[in-house]
């Protein structure tokens, strides 16, 4: 919800950065919004050194992603349980040892807090 | 001497992988962090660098070495070089909870291939 | 007693590395005739394009200017130019080297070691006074590229030797087994995952992997052979790449070879 919402502003303030050039200059001096866990979680899932989710997994804003694992959709709905979730990232083999899905924490592929911030970010799709 | 304790650091690996298997199933996971590894290891970043490093041929003489393990070390020895003693010890922590999980996947895996066979 | 029960320890213990490779090999085959019951085995020797009709029609444009001609052309003049004693390429391979790529690699029982067709080459240049070349330079890649040219259309028939069972198994070994930081087997995306979509990848099937080296890749821009794409692959997964030549790859290639027997040699090839 929260990140329809910043989705929503960013549209808006590229479009009128498009339309009204001036306005630009003006949005540049306010202070930067303060990334949320969820937009933390959302850059590293997204980036190809990192997480690189999209490499296999369908999701909503994404291009060209792949399709080796489930599309991350109504990722509550599939996990009422968000440690679950977690455990899931953290190591997937732990459910399925047949999982070709890379074990990011077991492997140190991303740190603990990293972990967490892509949990936010998956939960909240 | 050096072959010692190579061979040592190389059983010393396997037993902490075992129990990182054991916990594997938890849901909460309580296998190696970079935080616990930092409570636990000696405050030398030499020290650790040299256990990592014994670790690591370890692992790329079973031809399982992993690129993050060199490109650790390789971090902790120039912040060594540069004196930056915090910087050196967080990369040599990295460097051995890597060369771990590479040894452990190694000896996981001289088994577990079998399973894949069409 | 005691003696019994560890013999048949022993003897289960060791029972699965008596390996049968031509079981493995059907097996291997069906399963992809399983997974692509519209693709016929042999159209895989062309990779993904065999299994994407848009990418195939993009490749085949591609292939209407091959960027491995020059190497076949400069792999000619290399290979016929005498050696320092006067002695030639020719006179190390039967049929004078043309047309034989379908025989490699193969089990050395003198040796007791897989002999790759690179390997050959430097073997016969040792024999013969010269020094070896670099498997990773472009003279090794014209000469293998000729070498693959003149043996288009052959099928792979590879055998294996019972002293040649241990590399063999090591090979296979080597090919289902999980390494890197990604924790990837070549089988997890070529065999398990086969046809599936890396984000705009599609992952080939490894019936066909072994018919086209060595391969000009537009990535490298360069001409390579196998093992440059095995040091790829396995660094992609985040598992340090070995030496082109190493055992653990001759053995890999060994393994892979014999899978791709019957398969017709198609090399040299382009890709992406």
């Amino acid at each position: 919800m929260n990140r329809n919402l910043s989705m929503i502003l960013r549209l808006t303030a590229l479009v009128a950065s498009i339309l009204f050039p001036v306005s630009l200059a003006l949005a540049e001096e306010l202070p930067e919004v303060i990334p949320t866990s969820i937009d933390k979680g959302r850059s590293i899932a997204f980036n190809r050194n990192a997480g690189n989710c999209l490499s296999c997994h369908f999701v909503v804003d994404a291009e060209l992603p792949g399709n080796l694992g489930p599309p991350l959709i109504q990722m509550q709905a599939r996990f009422p349980d968000r440690a679950v979730l977690r455990a899931q990232i953290w190591n997937a083999a732990s459910q399925n040892p047949d999982t070709i899905m890379p074990p990011y924490g077991k492997h140190n592929i991303l740190t603990e807090s990293e972990v967490d911030l892509v949990v936010d970010y998956i939960y909240s799709l | 001497m050096i072959t010692i304790v190579s061979r040592y650091s190389l059983h010393l690996c396997l037993v902490l992988s075992l129990f990182g298997c054991g916990e594997s199933n938890s849901v909460k996971p309580g296998e190696a962090t970079l935080a616990k590894a930092d409570a636990a290891a000696s405050d030398s970043p030499e020290v650790i660098l040299f256990a990592t490093k014994s670790l690591y041929n370890g692992a790329k003489q079973k031809d399982h070495a992993w690129i993050a393990t060199s490109r650790e070390i390789a971090v902790a020895e120039k912040a060594l070089e540069a004196g930056d003693l915090a910087a050196a010890r967080q990369a040599a922590l990295r460097a051995q909870l890597t060369a771990q999980a590479s040894l452990a996947q190694a000896n996981l895996e001289s088994q577990a291939w079998r399973t894949r066979v069409p | 007693m005691k003696i019994l029960v560890a013999l048949l320890v022993v003897f289960s213990v060791t029972l699965p590395a008596l390996a049968d490779p031509e079981a493995d090999r059907l097996a291997f085959a069906e399963f992809y005739l399983s997974r692509f019951p519209s693709i016929e085995l042999q159209a895989h020797k062309d990779g993904a394009y065999a299994l994407d009709q848009a990418k195939r029609e993009q490749w085949l444009e591609m292939e209407d200017f091959p960027p491995y001609e020059i190497a076949v052309d400069e792999g000619e003049l290399l290979y016929a130019r005498a050696f320092d004693n006067g002695e030639s390429y020719a006179a190390c391979f039967d049929q004078g080297g043309l047309g034989i790529k379908q025989n490699y690699p193969y089990f050395d029982i003198e040796r007791s070691e897989v002999i790759t067709l690179e390997m050959a080459l430097n073997l016969c240049r040792e024999k013969h006074g010269e020094a070896p070349l670099d498997y990773a330079g472009e003279l090794m890649g014209n000469l293998t590229a000729y070498m693959a040219y003149t043996s288009r259309g052959n099928k792979f028939a590879i055998t294996v030797p019972p002293e040649g069972l241990s590399a063999y198994e090591a090979g296979k070994q080597f090919f289902y087994e999980r390494r890197g930081q990604l924790n990837f087997a070549c089988s997890s995306c070529h065999l398990q995952s086969a046809g599936g979509m890396l984000r705009a990848e599609i992952l080939s099937a490894s019936i066909g992997h072994a018919t086209h080296w060595p391969t000009y890749r537009f990535k490298w821009e360069q001409i390579g052979g196998l093992h440059k794409r095995f040091i790829e692959c396995n660094e992609q997964v985040g598992a340090e790449g070995l030496a082109q030549q190493s055992p653990a790859y001759r053995n890999l290639e060994y393994f892979l070879t014999y899978m791709n027997n019957g398969m017709t040699l198609n090399g040299p090839a382009s890709r992406k």
